[in-house]
Formats: C-alpha cells, sequence, structure tokens
C-alpha cells in the first residue's frame, strides 16, 4: 500500500499564464495512476500546513515573512523564471505541509512508502531564496524534520536540474547525505562532482553530472557505481525522493533522453538503498510535458508498490557512462586529497 | 577602482544597454576591459514568451542576441570585451562570475527586463549592492527612457 497525497483540490499557486509550472501539473500526475490502474494500491494521504517552526528549521524568517508579505500584496515575481499569485502562500505551505503528514502516516506504519503529488516544487530553493519555481524547499523541510529527531535522511534527486537549494541547505549536516544525478551543464549551474559537502558532513552531498542526450542505463550505472556505495556506508533510516520527471525525452526543460521505464527502474534501485520498510517518501519536483509527467510518476508511484508498469521501454545507449565514471574518480579525488 | 575588468550584467533591456554604455565610457577612461554576462535561467530553455514548446536551438538564439544586439554598445567601440553567459539567477551569476574573474568593479542597471515588482525579495541590484564580493554602480539612466516611452506605458 501507498500513501497518495496531492494538492490538486486547493491549488492556488501561478507564476503566470503560460509558465510551464502550471496547474495542470497535478492533474496529470493523478491521471496517470488512475490510467496505470494503481487506484487499488493508493491510500489517500490527509495534509496539513506546515508550521512555522517546521518551516524555519531550513529557510530564514525574513525570508518567510517576505514570501507571506508578497502574497498578501497579490504577489509578484521572484526571478525571472519564478513568481507568486495571491494564494500562493498557502498552497507553498500546504505542499511542505503534505511532506510532513506524510512522514508522520509512515511513522504510525500506515504504507510502505508515500507519494506526495505537490506544487510550486521546491528543492531550489535555499534558505533565503526563491528561484528555479520554487519558493519552501518541500524535501528539506521534511529531512529537516526527520533530522531533528535524530534520523539520518538520504535525498534522492532525480530531477534533470541539480537542487542547489537542498545540497545548500544541508552542506554540512551530517545527518542528511544529498545525492543528485542531473544534467550539467544546466541551471542552476551548480552539481559539479567536485561538489561533495563541507564540515562535519565533508562527502555527504554526492553529484553525478550527466551530459545532454543521456539515457537511462547511464542513471542506472550511476546508482550503482556512485549512489549505491555512498547510501551502503551512510546507511539511511529514511529515503526522501526528489522526484523530477523532467529527464524524461519529451520533455522541453533539458536535453537528457530518459523514459517512463527509467524511472520505474530508478525506483526499484533506490528503495533499496534504505534498510528498513516503510520509510521512502517520493516528492514532485520538475516534469513539463504533461504526457511524460503522467507516465513517469506512474510508473515511479507502481515501483514504489513493487508492480512492475512500464508504459514505455527503459532507454540506453546514450552517451553518460563515462561522465559516470568520471563523477566517481572526481568524487575519490577530492575526498581524498581533503584528508591528506 | 581595484584592477579588473569591469563586469556588466546584461539581459537585453534597455537598462542593461545604459549599463553597457556607462561601463564603455570607464572602460575607455581607465583601460579596464569589460565582461559582459548574461544569466541563463530555466525559461530559457524554452521558446519566446515562455512558451511550453520547445524552440530548437533557442539557447543559441540568445546567445547571437547576447554577443551582437544585446552587447552592442561595447562591441566595436574601442573597448576590449568578453562575454560570457552562465546559468542561474542573474544576482547569483554576477556574484560569481565577478569573484572568479577578479572583476574591479560591476555595473548593472537599476531594472532588468522582469514583469513586476519583487515586493520586499529584493530584485537583482538591491541584491548586489547589499551581497556583491566588489563595488557595485548601479545605471538608473533607462528607467528616466522607460518612463517617456509610450510603448511601455500600460494601455
Amino acid at each position: 500500500m501507498i500513501l497518495f497525497g496531492s494538492l490538486s483540490g486547493m491549488d492556488r499557486h501561478s507564476n503566470w499564464p503560460g509558465h510551464p509550472e502550471g496547474p495542470g501539473r497535478l492533474p496529470a500526475v493523478e491521471a496517470g495512476i488512475r490510467t496505470a490502474g494503481l487506484g487499488d494500491l493508493l491510500a489517500s494521504l490527509t495534509g496539513r500546513p506546515a508550521r512555522r517552526d517546521e518551516l524555519a528549521r531550513v529557510h530564514s524568517e525574513v525570508y518567510l515573512d517576505a514570501l507571506a508579505g508578497l502574497d498578501r500584496a497579490g504577489g509578484g515575481e521572484l526571478d525571472p523564471d519564478t513568481a507568486m499569485s495571491a494564494g500562493s502562500w498557502e498552497t507553498a505551505v500546504a505542499a511542505a505541509g503534505m511532506g510532513l503528514a506524510a512522514v508522520e502516516a509512515l511513522e504510525r506504519g500506515e504504507a510502505d512508502s508515500a507519494f506526495v503529488a505537490v506544487r510550486p516544487p521546491g528543492h531550489h530553493a535555499t534558505a533565503s531564496q526563491a528561484m528555479g519555481f520554487c519558493l519552501l524547499n518541500n524535501v528539506a523541510v521534511a529531512a529537516a524534520a526527520l533530522a531533528a529527531k535524530g534520523q539520518r535522511v538520504m535525498v534522492l534527486d532525480w530531477d534533470v536540474h541539480h537542487g542547489n537549494g537542498t545540497q545548500d541547505i544541508f552542506w554540512d549536516d551530517p545527518l542528511v547525505l544529498y545525492v543528485s544525478i542531473h544534467q550539467w551543464p544546466a541551471y542552476p549551474g551548480t552539481g559539479r562532482a567536485a561538489e561533495v559537502g563541507g564540515g562535519a558532513a565533508r562527502g555527504l552531498t554526492v553529484n553525478v553530472p550527466m551530459p545532454p542526450g543521456s539515457t537511462g542505463d547511464a542513471a542506472r550505472l550511476a546508482m550503482e557505481k556512485v549512489v549505491a556505495p555512498a547510501a551502503e556506508s551512510f546507511v539511511p533510516d529514511w529515503l526522501l525522493i526528489s522526484a523530477g520527471f523532467d529527464a524524461h525525452r519529451d520533455d522541453p526543460m533539458a536535453d537528457l533522453a530518459w523514459t517512463a521505464g527509467d524511472f520505474a527502474d530508478l525506483t526499484r534501485d533506490a528503495v533499496a538503498l534504505v534498510p528498513r520498510a516503510g520509510r521512502t517518501v517520493a516528492f514532485l519536483e520538475g516534469g513539463y510535458d504533461l504526457g511524460a509527467l503522467a507516465l513517469s510518476s506512474a510508473a515511479t508511484v507502481a515501483a514504489l508498490v513493487g508492480v512492475d508498469y512500464r508504459p514505455e521501454a527503459p532507454s540506453s545507449g546514450g552517451p553518460g557512462w563515462e561522465a559516470v565514471l568520471a563523477a566517481g574518480r572526481i568524487r575519490e579525488r577530492q575526498l581524498s586529497g581533503a584528508e591528506q | 577602482m581595484k584592477e579588473g575588468p569591469i563586469l556588466v550584467g546584461v539581459d537585453g533591456s534597455p537598462e542593461s544597454r545604459e549599463a553597457l554604455v556607462w561601463a564603455a565610457d570607464l572602460a575607455r577612461a581607465t583601460g579596464a576591459s569589460v565582461l559582459a554576462v548574461h544569466a541563463v535561467g530555466l525559461l530559457e530553455k524554452l521558446g519566446p514568451a515562455g512558451s511550453s514548446v520547445p524552440s530548437a536551438g533557442h539557447l543559441e538564439e540568445i546567445r547571437t542576441m547576447f554577443e551582437t544586439s544585446w552587447c552592442e554598445p561595447v562591441r566595436n567601440n574601442g573597448v576590449s570585451v568578453e562575454m560570457q553567459m552562465r546559468y542561474g539567477t542573474p544576482a547569483d551569476v554576477v556574484m560569481s562570475a565577478a569573484e572568479q574573474e577578479g572583476a574591479g568593479v560591476v555595473v548593472v542597471g537599476s531594472r532588468g527586463s522582469g514583469r513586476a515588482a519583487r515586493g520586499g525579495l529584493g530584485s537583482t541590484s538591491s541584491r548586489l549592492a547589499m551581497s556583491c564580493p566588489v563595488p557595485v554602480v548601479i545605471v538608473p539612466g533607462a528607467q528616466v527612457e522607460r518612463e517617456s516611452d509610450p510603448a511601455a506605458q500600460p494601455g
């Protein structure tokens, strides 16, 4: 059984008309799951708003006040890609709260995993800056809540864009392992393999940059050669997935060539990284081609409940293998250099 | 002014053009070079006007505009100029480029090509004024030009 939480019925966030991160995304996810016939395996997750103290674990008070104030003023632009409308604040707080509710429900043993279909996405949002369509860092709010209780959290981010906000928030936090597989070079310009974390968390940031055109076989290699060893060393209590679906070959925002079948495989491999069952939550991040989003999110949900649903075959044959091996080498060199 | 290039944030707006004109005058007076930097955001992967229909080569179209019309005030104008496109938000891109390239001064227009005011969350120029590691010049001239341009008025 998987918990499925969606903000589709109360989504009041809009960047501006025609923006790719639009309100059609959540209904697309729901339609994909219906089409896949997964309804009987889903239990509805009831969300709650994130509390101020929960948000303040990762965001500055000044920033939270400014976002709420801009909402009260009717909205406005935050960066050239990102804006708020009246209602964006309430939606963003509900999005962050949905992740917290998922964690709490799994702690009560209500399901084996959870998928939270929320927007705005979160992984670009830093402690004090909205950017890249993101206002509040949903996955970071959940990870910080768990870390506050002493839990060890692995955040696996397979959105096609590097999650600079999440990396930055947990850069020196020894309770959070941040792992990202993403296209590079691409927005936001961070995510080189040599970025490995700092302070007491040196080595707990793992980046695997992929070249344009890269296919799913390279991502699976990254899971085997780079991600799995990091997870085995870290031994996470929880796995939180920043599940963006913009690495899909049909997505207009980037140039990777993954398929829905690849997301199924990555989910299967990811769940195996956390020793205890019932400790995995996937958070919707990017994904802007609605058809690809529907197929890919459904494949991910299916894999979380152990159902083999691959509406598209896994992809292979593109570049990326050398990039994965190079990322491993660069990372090892960076870490061994720090120890000398 | 400390040695190093004059870094100019460029986004194709009238304000960034004014910043380039001002920077070119400073470059000629001091003998410094100009480093023009354009921040590539998420939406620039898409076609014009944020359309969700992918536009093949749109980034290359932007590069061409950046390197020709946007940077026209410093091209073939007796000024040594380098042009860079970098991924990220405008303020982050300008600050990281300033640090990495050892810029002597940063020059930006008073307002970019954005769609609306940013409430209390800070425009690019105000973020730079607060956080940039090198001195920042904010050129206000284009603001006057925009206000006097009938085509820029609503309605």
